[in-house]
């Protein structure tokens, strides 16, 4: 066995040799080929010499990759690249909640630390004591419960959430094992009731869940700690509410909502549904003081879509302020009669058509403008949609399955179909915008933003409509001197069961000023106003949405810088005049030569 | 060549005299760290796993000395068996295995629960050792030279990876084709080898892997997209080394593996501890352990005389370092998440007998160096 391999390896280690790829040792066994042993020994040095080449480059390896590791833990050490990196299960940093604030910065919310109370059951020693002990300090919470979850198996109970720090500080001195308290943000309105609808409310965990509080939530919780400002004006929104407050309560409304909204930007002055609550204690309120009226409710606001169905026919080309139309007789169709509230019974002109509020007049238009003209007139105004305001709230509007003769008559007069207070300020808004609709918002525009603009009729068609409004305002109830407001009236009926209730109504005002210069448009509502003896046991929108739109607007314009007639000398000397002389029943005249009516019936 | 320098020892006496104690000590050194450490893992307690890691320790030392004493010949005539009989454990795991963590590595057997991997590492160092001792060299790189061996490793790689354990089959390969490498495979083999390696290792990255190790791999690349989910260990295991600095928070005061946000610290993370606790100068000085007690193991390596030893002293040696290697590589955010310990530091017994049984075959392959067992002598030779 020996002596083979000896042979073998001997004339492998010849060819290599001569090949020159390893160096051979001393002895020099190249030439030498005498002895096959010697040669062995040459042969297996020569192999145990490749071997250690190799077993070297293995140990360059090993020592490459402990350099290799070793540079890596100076990298890690040094440079500290992981050093300031916080650990990922920390618990997460509570980001302050942004305030909310009106168009100045007044505060509407902000936030506050409240102390909470919890026990851990386990650790405490006796129940019946610690809970008479919590007791003294929170008489109002109930022993039993108390001592119940106290006495339990749990390892966390809250006592009592949203304490102020001399109440914790008073259970803390109680040296009580077992409880602990927690500081928690709270959500505070300080304006409480004020703008309550629009501001809206959190939940305990500071989630948005109504109002400009859900709407923004994602920006108040945005961790920038920035205020979010909203469109409305403090003072306005105060003065519309007060006055519709007032108001409410003489007619004894079920409720009342208002929409004062700028022409030309769209911002939300100041909006108001009552009755409202106050965010708080939002929890507490009941549901129905948290609705919204004014976005989530819809309605058939009646007869103040009149002048839009005018708008419609004007813009189509289809009527002219002096077009005739015949109202001598109530309209049968089908099953229902269209008659007038109070019947002029005579051929009246479109412009005395919206004076006089003429459902039969209003109708005949509609007929002759066509439903194809009228209800994509009105879905141009945005009526048929979802009123994009950042409110996420609000509601869509209800129309009728089918446009046919009967539903395109109604609707000229504001019956048959229900949208927002909101859409319809809107829609008034591009009537006072020279035809030009901009969608409403509750954010602030600023002389530079750019506000969406979608013409939708002529500025001369807005021009003559508007001085319709005005003159159907001019005189009467919601009229006030020296603003020049353009308006119109709606009292719809309630449908209940099916059928039309006289009694069950929903008066309405839309009010423009001033009507020469546009700049803000009020809607007003009030829901179920009852007949009283200042109106002569009416209860139409003559007379309760008129005066309190006119009351409103009366205490709004000031606080907007809205001038008394700042555009218009005459009337301000007048007015001026009026100051030395005993009052007499002037009136400021019409600027434009619109034809005033003696006085405006109004339904 | 020191032809006639040295006789081989044959009674007990010259062979403790011969035993490399220097080495002895190293271990002995890294072993009192995995202790050390183990105790502040536990907070500063010697139960659970500090007290257990010092009893076997003590008695995987014990093996080891055992080991470094017999004779080489011994070691010749089990490698077949022993490497046949890890073999067939292995494909019993793939039959019968329990599964522990959604891998299927140990079989029990009565009370003992033993992994056939951790056998199968020594056995396949001890047969390639063999093979190679009794193949000429010339035929090395020959088709009949390269066949068995390539059979020898892929069978148990293949078995392993497919319970599945990718590190130890990586560990397992890789020793492998050390061994080959150094067995003197000619570089005509070698070059296109490995382009085919890399080749179908890129198909096997693609194709070949479970969802959870192609995870481990993609986090990996960028951890910092998962950080809650696979890419946790790494962040963590990062930031706790970071956090450590220069000279460490001091023994025992480690946050990160104390409040455990570490996780595995007691085992394959226990470098990271360390790192934590001991900042970057302790990494450093037992990654300088580490390689005094491989530069060891190569100079033993290059002593030996017989192709047998020196091939057994690198089989270890390779694993040995990949350990290390791939331990620090991993807990640092060089390498995936692979699951390998730190030998002898980290906790587990397993792996820390398999390591202290092949340390005592590097200690004998010193106290042996100068044997030369005949070649050819059978299976059971």
């Amino acid at each position: 066995m020996r002596h083979w391999l000896a042979r073998l390896f001997g004339k492998v280690q010849v060819r290599r040799s001569r090949a020159g790829l390893e160096p051979l040792r001393g002895d020099g066994s190249a030439g030498f080929d005498a002895n096959a042993t010697i040669r062995l020994e040459d042969e297996a040095g020569q192999a145990l010499g490749r071997t250690r080449l190799r077993l070297g480059f293995i140990g360059v390896l090993v020592g490459a990759g402990f350099l290799l590791a070793a540079g890596r833990a100076v990298e890690l050490a040094i440079t500290g690249e992981f050093a300031e990196a916080a650990p990922v299960r920390v618990a997460q940093v509570a980001v302050r909640r942004g305030e909310i604030v009106d168009r100045n910065g007044q505060i509407l919310a902000s936030n506050l630390d409240f102390h909470s109370v919890f026990a851990d059951p386990r650790q405490v020693w006796d129940a019946a004591e610690t809970a008479q002990a919590l007791r003294t300090v929170l008489p109002h919470l109930d022993a039993e419960a108390l001592q119940r979850d106290l006495s339990s198996n749990r390892r966390f109970v809250w006592i009592e959430r949203g304490l102020g720090p001399r109440e914790r500080q008073a259970i803390h001195m109680l040296g009580l094992p077992g409880i602990g308290f927690r500081v928690e943000p709270g959500r505070v309105y300080p304006r409480r009731r004020l703008a309550a609808h629009l501001v809206g409310f959190t939940d305990q965990d500071l989630a948005g869940l109504a109002g400009a509080e859900r709407a923004f939530n994602d920006e108040l919780n945005d961790g920038s700690g920035r205020p979010v400002s909203l469109s409305i004006h403090l003072g306005a929104q105060d003065a519309l509410e007060t006055v519709l407050r007032e108001r409410m309560e003489r007619y004894s409304a079920q409720g009342a909502m208002a929409v004062l909204m700028r022409v030309g930007t769209g911002e939300i002055i100041a909006l108001a549904s009552l009755p409202d609550f106050d965010p708080n204690r939002a929890g507490s309120e009941p549901a129905e003081n948290r609705f919204n009226r004014t976005v989530q409710g819809v309605y058939e606001l009646g007869s103040v879509f009149k002048p839009l169905t005018l708008a419609a026919g004007i813009e189509a080309g289809l009527v002219r302020l002096d077009d005739t139309f015949d109202a001598r007789a109530p309209i049968a169709i089908g099953s229902h009669r269209i008659r007038d509230f109070r019947p002029q019974a005579r051929i009246l002109t479109a412009r005395e058509v919206i004076i006089h509020s003429s459902n039969i007049g209003s109708a005949r238009m509609a007929e002759h403008i066509g439903g194809e003209v009228l209800t994509s007139f009105f879905g141009e105004l945005g009526l048929w949609e979802r009123p994009p305001l950042e409110i996420i709230e609000g509601q869509d509007p209800m129309l009728p399955a089918r446009w046919g003769r009967a539903e395109v008559m109604t609707a000229s007069y504001g019956h048959g179909f229900n949208v927002s207070p909101v859409a319809l300020a809107a829609a008034y808004a591009a009537l006072a915008n020279d035809g030009i609709y901009t969608p409403p918002t509750l954010r602030p525009v600023g002389p530079t933003d750019i506000v969406p603009q979608i013409p939708v009729m002529s500025s001369a068609t807005a021009a003559q409509v508007l001085g319709v409004m005005r003159a159907a305002v001019a005189g009467g109830q919601a009229d006030r001197e020296g603003l020049a407001i353009a308006g119109k009236t709606g009292t719809a009926q309630r449908i209940v069961n099916g059928r039309y209730q006289v009694g069950n109504v929903l008066t309405s005002f839309v009010g423009i000023f001033p009507f020469d210069d546009p700049q803000y448009v009020l809607v007003v509502s009030l829901d179920q106003p009852r007949p009283i003896r200042e109106t002569h046991g009416f209860n139409t929108a003559g007379w309760n949405a008129a005066p309190t739109g006119g009351d409103i607007i009366e205490r709004v314009a000031p606080v907007l810088g809205v001038g008394l007639r700042e555009a218009d000398p005459g009337a301000r000397v007048q007015t001026v005049a009026r100051m030395f002389v005993p009052r007499t029943p002037v009136r400021p005249g019409p600027e434009e030569p619109v034809e005033l009516a003696a006085s405006g019936s109004e339904q | 060549m020191p032809v006639f320098t040295q006789p081989v020892p044959r009674d007990l006496r010259a062979k403790l005299f011969e035993l490399n104690w220097a080495f002895v000590l190293l271990i002995v050194l890294t072993g009192c760290i995995g202790v050390l450490m183990l105790y502040s893992v536990a907070g500063g307690a010697w139960d659970p796993w500090a007290i257990r890691h010092a009893t076997r320790f003590a008695a995987g030392f014990l093996v080891m000395l055992i080991v470094a004493m017999v004779p080489p010949r011994m070691w010749m005539s089990l490698a077949y068996p022993a490497y046949l009989g890890a073999l067939f454990l292995l494909v019993m795991v793939e039959l019968f295995g329990a599964t522990a963590m959604g891998a299927q590595r140990w079989i029990d057997i009565g009370p003992l629960r033993m992994q056939p991997s951790e056998i199968m590492k020594i056995a396949l160092v001890l047969a390639l050792a063999r093979y190679y001792h009794d193949l000429p060299p010339e035929k090395v790189s020959t088709p009949g030279g390269m066949i068995v061996p390539a059979l020898a490793i892929a069978l148990p790689v293949g078995l392993i990876a497919k319970q599945p354990d990718l590190g130890t089959a990586v560990l397992t390969g890789a020793t492998g084709a050390v061994m080959v490498f150094l067995a003197g495979l000619s570089w005509k083999v070698i070059v296109p080898g490995m382009i085919a390696g890399v080749v179908g290792g890129i198909t096997f990255l693609r194709y070949g892997l479970e969802e959870y190790q192609r995870a481990r791999v993609m986090t990996f690349l960028n951890p910092e997209n998962d950080p809650l989910g696979a890419g946790y260990h790494i962040m963590q295991s990062k930031i706790a080394l970071g956090s450590g600095g220069l000279t460490g928070k001091g023994y025992m005061q480690g946050t990160q593996a104390h409040l455990n946000f570490l996780p595995e610290k007691q085992t394959d993370f226990i470098f990271t501890m360390l790192g934590e606790e001991f900042g970057f100068i302790g990494g450093i000085a037992v990654l300088a352990l580490y390689a005094l007690i491989l530069g060891h193991c190569l100079m033993t390596a290059m002593a030996c005389r017989s192709v047998f030893l020196r091939l057994v002293t690198m089989g270890v040696t390779t694993t040995f370092a990949l350990y290390v290697f791939i331990n620090a590589a991993m807990v640092m955010g060089l390498v995936p998440v692979v699951g390998v310990p730190l030998p002898m530091i980290s906790y587990g017994g397993s792996v820390m007998f398999t390591v202290l049984i092949g340390l005592g075959l590097i200690l004998g392959a010193h106290i042996h160096r100068a044997a030369e067992p005949p070649k050819g002598a059978g299976i059971f030779g």
